[in-house]
């Protein structure tokens, strides 16, 4: 068992030692200092649970029910008190209804400053209006990110990543018919929401830093005519409703640690 | 005009399309390109074209061009298995499909017409509005549009992965399975195939044949690049397109198709701005302009010498003219001398 140990601390010193001083700081586990980093999903419509194809009601009565709300979450970072940055892997997420966490990878213990991330994907990779960049016919790995997604998550005509793609139908009268549609198609590189937030917590190595992302579906759609602003592709007629949209969508979204299995707001 | 061959001065001219073979030898025939290896990689040089530019992992192949051949013919990719991409891009038509605009599957109309796939290859960015930048990605283009195929990418590679038949092929091909990559640039490298360089007027302006074209047509060609008509200033040869955009002043109004506005959102300056359009094999390829709105040459020859609409971003160089009968018929000739019907063969 020593000996087991021993060369386990060997190789410990051997890796650590292999670092390069100018190299950027690696989310790979190393011996036992390093925190597992999750990020957990908490989707709702206002108090309830939320979940594709359930009828929900709005506050002025209207019935509605989501039959899609995928987004792209994209470069998830924790920064520490002293501005460093430990890049999470993957860099990419395609985040839907039916995914309750994602694991984020390691930093190294510490105190995990900030989390920090964007809705949406970033204008180096995302190939907006003919421009070279990522495109999915790139990806051999059926379950990469960016690869062709089932929903269809990239406009080709447009050549650019849908940051968020949310459909779903209304019952202005609730009386289960359902007589409207809408669709949010957002995205172009303007759309793309950079998000922060604060955990301020120490973690030491071997423990887990949950991160809390909840989305609240019936925010999403409050203040929002569902009359008359049910449809945009994020261009030219339907752009301002198209950053509407994406603002509802960021107003909706909020970020919090999970300490014990309860959340810290 | 339209059938002129050209065959007799072609003879022991293959270095016009020379398929450099790198890895194993090739055998070079003039009707088709015969090469015998199945992996060996195909150097399209055209020597008046530009090179054509592309990835090293794009090269083209002939085992992936067959496969991609296989697919563009097939309504595998097609929700209802109704139509394929050579339902809008037929063969005899150089690739487009005789109507104003394409219909596809259950009928469904298109609000644009089927435009030429030859020399795709050469092409900066694809569809008329530049929107996307690789004939790879704009692959899901047609297969997932509602009006065309309409089927999600991700299915169209499951249905090709459950085909036992394609799955044997792609392996061997690419020794990948099917895959977004390996789907797109087998239907990506098929259609770089798709070169068309052989017409009569290539004959006459770069291989010194004055014989290849008529007297008539040779005054089209003045008459095409003469500063009073000015085609030549956007439909530069030899591909007779600069790749711009540019509105041509066929509206005032251009809400029904916005053109490079609809990808720039951005009406102020790209309002009605569309690709400069190829002009070879011009006369198999009408109805005209983006919209299919110009059934014949002539209607499009008018257009021009009107002048066109008062749009604000229409291109300075249409401005109008003054053409005879005689001229009209000789610049119709010019353009029907863009007619190719060698390269219709396989370069593969």
């Amino acid at each position: 068992m020593k000996t087991k140990i021993l060369g386990l601390l060997a190789l410990a010193i051997i890796s650590t030692s292999a670092c390069k001083d100018d190299e950027p700081v690696s989310n790979t586990p190393i011996a036992n200092t390093t925190v597992q980093v999750n990020l957990n999903y908490d989707f709702n419509f206002g108090t309830e649970d939320f979940s594709l194809n359930t009828e929900y009601t709005l506050d002025n009565g209207y019935k509605v029910r989501y039959s899609l709300a995928t987004f792209y979450l994209s470069k998830p970072v924790i920064m520490d008190d002293a501005g460093g940055m430990t890049a999470l892997s993957p860099e990419y997420l395609i985040v839907r209804p039916d995914v309750t966490m994602s694991d984020l990878g390691f930093m190294q213990e510490g105190h995990a400053h900030m989390f920090n991330f964007s809705v949406g994907v970033d204008s180096a990779s995302n190939t907006e209006n003919g421009s070279t960049g990522v495109q999915p016919t790139d990806f051999s790995d059926p379950t990469h990110p960016l690869g062709p997604q089932p929903e269809g998550m990239y406009w080709t005509w447009a050549s650019g990543y849908i940051f968020v793609k949310i459909e779903g139908e209304v019952d202005y009268e609730g009386d289960g018919t359902y007589d409207q549609v809408f669709k949010y198609h957002l995205g172009t590189n303007e759309f793309r929401k950079d998000r922060s937030a604060m955990l301020h917590t120490d973690v030491k190595g071997g423990e887990t830093l949950n991160v809390v992302l909840a989305v609240d579906y019936k925010e999403f759609l409050n203040g929002v005519d569902l009359n008359t602003e049910i449809l945009t592709m994020s261009m030219n007629d339907g752009r301002a409703l198209g950053f509407k949209m994406m603002d509802q969508f960021d107003k909706a979204l909020t970020i919090s640690k999970m300490d014990d299995g309860h959340k810290n707001n | 005009m339209a059938t002129k061959t050209t065959n007799r001065n072609w003879k022991g001219r293959l270095a016009l399309v020379s398929l450099s073979l790198f890895i194993f030898s090739s055998c070079i025939k003039e009707e088709k390109v015969v090469v015998n290896s199945s992996n060996a990689v195909i150097s399209l040089t055209i020597p008046h074209f530009p090179s054509m530019e592309m990835e090293s992992d794009k090269l083209i192949t002939r085992e992936r061009a067959e496969l991609g051949e296989d697919l563009f013919f097939d309504p595998i990719l097609s929700r209802n298995f109704d139509i394929s991409c050579s339902s809008c891009h037929l063969t005899n038509l150089a690739f487009t499909d005789g109507l104003k605009v394409s219909v596809g599957t259950e009928g469904r109309m298109h609000n644009r017409n089927s435009p030429t796939l030859f020399n795709v290859g050469w092409h900066p960015y694809f569809f008329m509005d530049g929107g996307n930048p690789s004939l790879e990605s704009q692959v899901i283009g047609p297969i997932e549009e509602h009006r065309e195929m309409d089927l999600p990418f991700t299915e169209a590679i499951a249905r090709v992965a459950a085909d036992a038949n394609y799955n044997e092929k792609f392996q061997r091909v690419f020794d990948l399975p099917v895959s977004a990559y390996t789907l797109s640039l087998a239907l990506a490298t098929y259609e770089r195939t798709l070169v068309s360089y052989r017409s009569a007027f290539d004959e006459y302006y770069y291989y010194g044949d004055t014989l290849a074209l008529t007297n008539q047509e040779k005054r089209g060609l003045a008459l095409f690049k003469s500063e009073a008509l000015s085609c030549v200033s956007c439909h530069q040869f030899p591909l007779t397109t600069d790749f711009s955009f540019q509105n041509n002043g066929l509206y005032e109004d251009y809400t029904a198709d916005p053109g490079r506005a609809r990808v720039t959102n951005n009406l102020a300056e790209h309002e009605g701005k569309f690709k400069v359009a190829m002009l070879r094999n011009i006369a198999l390829t009408g109805p005209y302009m983006h919209d299919g709105s110009l059934s014949t040459l002539s209607e499009v020859i008018d257009h021009y010498a009107s002048g066109g609409s008062q749009h604000p971003l229409k291109s300075d160089l249409i401005k109008g003219f003054t053409i005879s009968a005689d001229d009209k018929a000789a610049l119709i000739a010019f353009l029907e001398s863009l007619t190719d019907t060698v390269s219709y063969k396989k370069v593969y």
